[in-house]
């Protein structure tokens, strides 16, 4: 699997992800016989790493993309003392002489092609000294102008040079309350482009992760690194091995997505191990864990807000009440990590009830379950929902409505007509996103979708 | 790592740059003592990024021949390594320039640096721009570029200038046009001094009037400062007593050292973002796209707290009410560069960007955040038209600090007031002949830019009462 990180956040987020996965590959806490273990840390490896570098470090594969160099500095300064992985100096590829200015157009037009030479230089590259190449994960936030641009303009050349292979990518969104002026044309932008070109677009949200930071790592202080490491492990809990699969990438996209218009997903999980939290406990049975991921896919009732699940701890006692309304899904994945054995077996068919589900799914691929008896990070039990469901509607659709207030008082227009994004293209592009919008909400109506 | 050339036109902005240079300094850790100047004190806890520091040398200096450890400690050993500032020094008249070669620091400019001549431009606006940016052209040009070739990645100029007198307003815009033909895509930042309703200046209004429409045409980005109101920020904070060192710092210096110290404070911070690492960077090309909401609404509110550079001799208390404290006084009246306040009522908020440097949380960033957006007046729009930057190294002597730039519909009243005080002098046609006598300038050119400021005052006014509009989102059918 080669990863692409686009920009300040991909940067970051892809370095933590590489983290965690090597601190993971080396626990020495894994719950299973050794040579099941060398088997996951072998196939571990080998998704993330490739050779080892002169010195000794595991080499990622990543391309780090970027159009300044404060950030890549950082992240690979802070890899060279005591760190077993590295990047290679040759996957790094950024340009001087100032970034995207938070401007979509200016990242896609201007820096994109820029860099591609390079950028896919580096991708052939890595793509080729792959035995059995997985697929490309692409890493961003859709805020700003590198990720989102730069990035929606790589990711196309890549797909052009690369058709069949699996295309992932994790879009971070940004605060509602504002991170940068433009971030909700940004956004709608490159959700417009990433809803193409790639086959799966699992998306996180700022404000939800910080929820999670808040509440159950119980630091008063939130930054960027907490927010971070939330992200880098619920794609850890996805993205290392299980099981039965050798290329999780596209078992995912095959499962995640049996309908062309359904493309967007999100992870849920259940029991983080975050190094600044120390209310882990495993102690809770995994009939408890399964429960707790299916409450975080509730529907809110009619005008009430529904306190978002995943910032809570599981509860070991199953209420008697069930007869809550879910939000709707195409498709879910359960990743479980950890050991299920005697009289606490994992039996995920509290989410195979009929009430998660779009009427027209069919009984077979609503949900797929994975498993992987190796402790994830030393932890005893870890589990992740990756959720293709009707809940996605509402940041995107929230984001439609900022932009589109803006757009129709024309503010800031006139910074990406100079760079060749014309009305037009904000129309194409809003009429893209209403219809994701639509089908997505629409999935939790009766009307069937033609 | 992006560079920066300061362009200092006239005794103003070359006045600013002469507090600019040793605070610079003092940022990158060189002691600039000599014998009267004092050093600026630091906190105790201050830790020191040494790393970060020297890395960002080279936004601001060049140093020959590339060698890898850029952590000096003294003046001495700049000048053995033969670093120069990037800059260009402009002025009409020798007195100010010349004090840089004299001065402790006159190993970091050169002749080749600076264009200078004798007698000034006489107050006078056209003549600054015209007969001097005629005559003078080809050597700015020429200096421009030495000083350009100089930079690996240039990312922006940053000129200081007044625009009440001749040469710094006349010149100054003038200069900002060359810039913008040799250099159309390297961002033009001012930062330009209006003078007080004293005038001692008897044409400053026509010299106002002439470069704010200048710097609507050719500036990135205006942070306009009012002498009256770092006057008053002076008088307010300098005075107090925690503020001693500062203020003994000032009383070593030249002249306006107190007044000039906040502007810099201000551009070391703005720039901060490009220079130094931080979790979510803000380079200064994305300051045009985040605030000037539409073109040529580029006048820009900007404030910072605190004000003072050195360290408190208070002892602050770190955390939650540290931070607290920071946006609020960056908000209040008393910290803006300008008098017109930028939260005023009636006026509305285009967009806003906070800049906290040094140590912060996102916890507090969002609930402050929040809370601006409680308590200003937003269009329609622009309530989440919020850019947000975090730059992991605080300023010297500080734990952290808040730079907040506003795009208000306020402008409009500094506006307004340049073209009333230009209508006063103006109806008598006072000192008109002297500038219709220069070549070049066309009694025409009054008019022009009293519509075009009128014209901005006007839009500004138009978004502050803007009516919603309610077009119902795209339908699918």
């Amino acid at each position: 699997m080669l990863t692409l990180q686009f920009g300040q956040c991909g940067n970051q987020v892809g370095h933590t992800l590489f983290s965690t996965v090597a601190q993971d590959l080396y626990s020495a806490n894994t719950g299973v016989p050794s040579k099941r273990n060398s088997d996951y840390v072998q196939a571990g490896f080998d998704t993330w790493f490739k050779e080892l570098s002169k010195n000794g470090k595991h080499l990622a594969r990543a391309i780090l993309v970027d159009t300044e160099q404060k950030v890549v500095n950082t992240v690979c300064s802070s890899n060279e003392s005591n760190s077993m992985w590295n990047y290679s100096p040759a996957n790094i590829v950024c340009c001087a002489g100032g970034g995207s200015a938070n401007n979509w157009g200016y990242g896609h037009y201007i820096k994109g092609p820029q860099l591609s030479l390079a950028a896919l230089e580096a991708v052939r590259h890595e793509v080729e000294r792959a035995d059995t190449f997985q697929g490309f994960l692409a890493i961003l936030s859709s805020a700003g102008g590198t990720g989102s641009g730069v990035g929606s303009y790589l990711m196309e050349k890549i797909r052009d040079e690369y058709p069949t292979k699996t295309m992932a990518s994790s879009i971070v969104f940004p605060y509602g309350s504002g991170e940068v002026c433009t971030q909700n044309y940004n956004t709608l932008l490159t959700l417009a482009k990433f809803i193409d070109i790639t086959d799966v677009a699992i998306l996180f949200e700022n404000d939800q992760i910080h929820g999670i930071c808040e509440n159950l790592t119980k630091v008063p202080n939130t930054n960027f690194n907490d927010l971070n490491h939330v992200i880098g492990q619920k794609l850890a809990a996805v993205l290392q091995p299980v099981l039965g699969t050798t290329n999780i990438l596209s078992t995912l996209v095959h499962q995640l997505t049996p309908h062309p218009q359904y493309k967007i997903a999100t992870i849920k999980t259940s029991l983080l191990a975050l190094p600044s939290c120390q209310l882990y406990d495993g102690n809770y049975k995994w009939n408890s864990i399964v429960w707790h991921l299916k409450q975080m896919l509730r529907a809110p009732a009619l005008n009430l807000n529904l306190t978002d699940m995943e910032t809570k701890m599981p509860s070991n006692s199953i209420p008697s009440r069930t007869d809550f309304a879910y939000s709707k899904s195409v498709s879910n994945i359960l990743i479980t990590r950890g050991s299920s054995i005697g009289n606490d077996t994992i039996v995920p068919v509290e989410l195979n009830d009929e009430k998660l589900y779009a009427d027209w799914v069919p009984h077979v691929e609503k949900i797929a379950h994975l498993h992987q008896p190796r402790k994830l990070l030393g932890k005893d039990k870890t589990a992740a929902l990756v959720a293709n469901n009707s809940q996605l509607h509402r940041p995107i659709d929230a984001i439609v409505d900022k932009a589109w207030n803006t757009y129709i008082h024309s503010a800031f227009l006139h910074q990406y007509k100079q760079h060749g994004v014309e009305e037009d293209d904000f129309l194409q592009a809003f009429a893209k996103i209403e219809n994701i919008v639509k089908v997505y909400r629409e999935l939790c109506s009766e009307e069937i979708i033609s | 790592m992006s560079q920066f050339i300061s362009v200092q036109v006239g005794q103003c902005g070359n006045q600013i740059g002469s507090a600019f240079w040793p605070l610079v300094l003092n940022e990158y850790g060189i002691q600039t003592s000599s014998n009267s100047v004092q050093l600026l004190k630091t906190q105790k806890d201050h830790v020191k990024n040494t790393r970060e520091l020297s890395e960002a040398f080279h936004s601001f200096f060049h140093v020959p021949g590339n060698k890898g450890d850029l952590s000096f400690k003294t003046l001495a050993d700049l000048n053995a390594a033969k670093v120069k500032a990037r800059t260009v020094l402009i002025d009409m008249e020798d007195s100010v320039v010349s004090r840089y070669r004299q001065g402790p620091l006159r190993g970091l400019f050169d002749q080749t640096c600076s264009v200078t001549n004798y007698p000034g431009s006489g107050n006078n606006w056209a003549v600054g721009h015209y007969t001097h940016g005629t005559e003078y052209r080809d050597r700015i040009d020429e200096t421009v570029r030495r000083v350009a070739e100089k930079c690996d990645c240039l990312h922006g100029f940053m000129i200081t200038n007044s625009v009440g007198g001749g040469t710094g307003s006349g010149l100054g815009t003038a200069v900002l046009s060359f810039l913008e033909d040799s250099h159309p895509r390297v961002d033009r930042f001012v930062s330009c001094v209006f003078p007080s309703g004293t005038e001692d200046v008897v044409t400053a209004p026509y010299n106002v009037l002439l470069a704010s429409r200048e710097l609507l045409e050719h500036a990135t980005c205006v942070f306009p400062v009012e002498n009256k109101a770092l006057l008053e920020i002076c008088n307010a904070q300098m005075s107090k007593r925690e503020n001693i060192d500062q203020a003994s710092y000032n009383g070593s210096c030249l002249p306006f050292q107190d007044m000039n110290s906040i502007i810099v404070n201000m551009l070391l911070h703005l720039t901060s973002g490009s220079r130094f690492p931080g979790s979510l960077n803000m380079d200064m090309n994305e300051l045009a796209t985040n605030l000037v909401t539409y073109p040529k609404l580029n006048y820009i509110f900007s404030s910072v707290s605190p004000i003072a550079l050195t360290a408190s001799t208070m002892p602050t208390i770190p955390g939650t009410k540290m931070q607290d404290q920071l946006f609020t006084d960056a908000w209040s009246r008393s910290n803006q560069l300008l008098k017109t306040d930028p939260l005023s009522p009636g006026s509305v908020i285009l967009s806003a960007a906070h800049v906290v440097r040094g140590t912060t949380s996102l916890t507090d960033m969002r609930r402050n955040i929040k809370k601006f957006q409680s308590k200003a007046r937003f269009t329609r729009w622009s309530k989440e038209a919020m850019k947000v930057g975090l730059c992991s190294v605080p300023p010297f002597g500080h734990p952290a600090s808040l730079l907040c730039l506003l795009n208000s519909t306020a402008m409009s009243n500094m506006l307004e007031v340049i073209v009333q005080q230009f209508d006063k002098l103006y109806s008598r046609k006072a000192h008109a002949h002297h500038y219709l006598e220069v070549n070049g300038f066309e009694e025409n050119h009054f008019h022009e830019s009293r519509e075009s400021i009128l014209n901005l005052s006007k839009q500004y006014i138009e978004l502050q009462i803007q009516q919603p509009m309610n077009i119902p989102r795209l339908q699918l059918l």
